[in-house]
C-alpha cells in the first residue's frame, strides 16, 4: 500500500495506518540519524521525535508524494536540533588518532586477517566504528549527502530538494566528501585493502 | 574541457546518474588523463567503503496509539480556543486588583486592625465617622432647598416651553383656517358677483327688446 494511502486513511482517522507508515520508515530514519550523529541512544530519541512530529504535521502536508522528502527534512532538523542541544563538537583527526592509534592498528590487523571467524562479526563492527568515527570527522553539509546518496539511495535531484539546495552544489558537496572522507582514512593509517573493498 | 569540468560528471558516473552524452566525454578526457582516473578510482573505492556500514535495526517499534481523554482533559482541549479571552479576563482581573491595592487603606485604632480596599477613592474616615454639627445641618437644608428650587425653575421653564409650543401650533392651525375660510368666502362672492351681473345683463337686453317692441307697436298704430 503506497504512502499516500496510508496518509488518507490516518487523517480519516485511522491511527493504525500511520502506525504502518511509521515501521515502514522506522529503520530508515533512524540509520540516517544514527549515521549523520554518530550516537545510538541520541537517534533513537531524533527518530522518537521525529515520528511524533510527523504526526503532528501530517495534516499540513500539501503534495502527500513528496512524504519521503518531508520526512528526512525532518529528520535532518531533528539532527540539527540535537548537535545545537549537545554541543557536540566533530571528533578531530588528531584526537582520534591519539586515543585510537594502537587500537586502530589492532583493528586494522584483525580485519586484515580474513581467517579469524569470531572476529568476522567484530571486523564488522569495528568497520562500522571506524567509517562511523570518519563520518564525523567531515564536515556537516558534506556529511549529510554522502548519508542520503550512500545508503538511502536517494537521486541527487531528490537531495538538492531536501537541503533547499542547487543541484549542482549537492554534487559538488559529494564529491568533496568522498574525497574529505578519503583523506581522513589516509590519515588514520587506513589504506584501501585493509577495508577489503575493491577498487 | 578541463580537469576541473569532469569533476562532477565523475560523480554522476559512480552513480548511474549521467547522461550518454556527458559519459562519452568523460571517457574521452579519461583516456587521455591519468591524474582523473587516479581521482575517479579512488572516489569509486570510497563509495564502495562506505556500502560496508550496513544498516541497523533501531529494536524501537514506535507506536501511536489514540488517546482517550478523560471528560477535564476534553474540556481543557475545548477552552484552549479561549485562550485569549482568559488572557483578557485574567488582565482586567490584574487591573481590577491594581486598583484595589492602590485603594488600600490600613489602620490600626483601639486594638482593632481595619484594612479597607476598593475600587475607586472612599471618603477619608475623618469624613465618614465625625460627627455631624448643626451648621451641617442647616447647609444641608439650604443645598437641599437650592436644589428643590432649582428643580421647580427648570421644571416651570420647561412646561412654558410647552406651553408656548402647542399656543404657537393652535395659532398656525387657525390661521390656516382662517385663510381657507376667506378664499373659499371671496370665491362665492365673486360667484355671486358674475351672477348678478349675468342676470342684470339678461334683464337689460329683455327690457330692450320690449322696447323696441312697443315702440314697433306704437309706429304701427299710428
Amino acid at each position: 500500500m503506497a504512502d499516500e494511502i496510508l496518509i488518507e486513511r490516518f487523517l480519516s482517522g485511522d491511527v493504525s495506518a500511520f502506525n504502518t507508515l511509521v515501521w515502514r520508515w522506522e529503520k530508515q530514519i533512524y540509520n540516517f540519524i544514527l549515521r549523520y550523529l554518530g550516537d545510538y541512544e541520541l537517534a533513537k530519541d531524533a527518530m522518537q521525535r521525529t515520528f511524533i512530529r510527523v504526526y503532528k504535521g501530517l495534516s499540513k502536508l500539501r503534495d502527500r508524494k513528496k512524504f519521503s522528502t518531508w520526512l528526512f527534512q525532518i529528520a535532518l532538523n531533528q539532527c540539527k536540533d540535537e548537535l545545537k542541544k549537545r554541543k557536540r563538537k566533530h571528533v578531530s583527526i588528531s584526537e582520534v588518532r591519539r586515543d585510537d592509534s594502537s587500537g586502530s592498528r589492532e583493528i586494522v590487523s584483525v580485519i586484515a586477517d580474513p581467517n579469524n571467524g569470531p572476529e568476522s562479526v567484530t571486523q564488522m563492527d569495528s568497520v562500522t566504528s571506524i567509517l562511523k568515527k570518519a563520518l564525523q570527522c567531515i564536515p556537516e553539509e558534506q556529511r549529510v549527502v554522502i548519508i542520503m546518496k550512500e545508503y538511502h539511495g536517494l537521486k541527487f535531484i531528490e537531495i538538492a530538494e531536501i537541503l533547499s539546495v542547487p543541484l549542482n552544489t549537492i554534487k559538488s558537496r559529494m564529491y568533496y566528501g568522498l574525497n574529505s572522507l578519503r583523506k581522513v582514512l589516509e590519515q588514520w593509517g587506513i589504506d584501501r585493502e585493509d577495508l577489503g573493498y575493491e577498487v | 574541457m578541463k580537469c576541473e569540468d569532469f569533476k562532477l560528471l565523475m560523480i554522476d558516473l559512480i552513480y548511474d546518474e549521467i547522461s550518454p552524452d556527458d559519459r562519452g566525454k568523460l571517457g574521452n578526457h579519461l583516456k587521455s588523463c591519468k591524474s582523473c582516473q587516479e581521482k575517479l578510482s579512488a572516489l569509486k573505492a570510497t563509495s564502495n567503503t562506505l556500502k560496508n556500514w550496513e544498516d541497523v535495526d533501531p529494536k524501537v517499534n514506535l507506536t501511536f496509539v489514540n488517546e482517550s481523554k478523560n471528560f477535564f482533559a476534553g474540556l481543557i482541549e475545548k477552552i484552549r480556543p479561549v485562550r485569549i479571552l482568559y488572557g483578557l479576563g485574567i488582565a482586567c482581573a490584574s487591573i481590577l486588583i491594581i486598583l484595589s491595592i492602590a485603594n488600600t487603606s490600613i489602620s490600626a485604632k483601639d486594638g482593632n486592625f481595619n484594612l479597607q480596599m476598593s475600587l475607586f477613592k472612599s471618603p477619608s474616615d475623618e469624613q465618614v465617622n465625625g460627627k455631624v454639627t448643626k451648621m451641617d445641618l442647616e447647609e444641608l437644608r439650604r443645598e437641599n432647598i437650592n436644589l428643590v428650587s432649582n428643580l421647580l425653575e427648570q421644571y416651570s421653564k420647561q412646561q412654558r416651553a410647552e406651553t408656548a409650543m402647542l399656543f404657537d401650533e393652535f395659532y398656525k392651525n387657525i390661521e390656516y383656517k382662517r385663510q381657507t375660510d376667506l378664499r373659499f368666502v371671496s370665491s362665492a362672492l365673486q360667484q355671486v358677483h358674475y351672477g348678478a351681473e349675468k342676470r342684470l345683463d339678461q334683464t337689460d337686453r329683455a327690457l330692450s327688446s320690449l322696447i323696441r317692441y312697443v315702440n314697433v307697436q306704437a309706429q304701427s298704430g299710428n
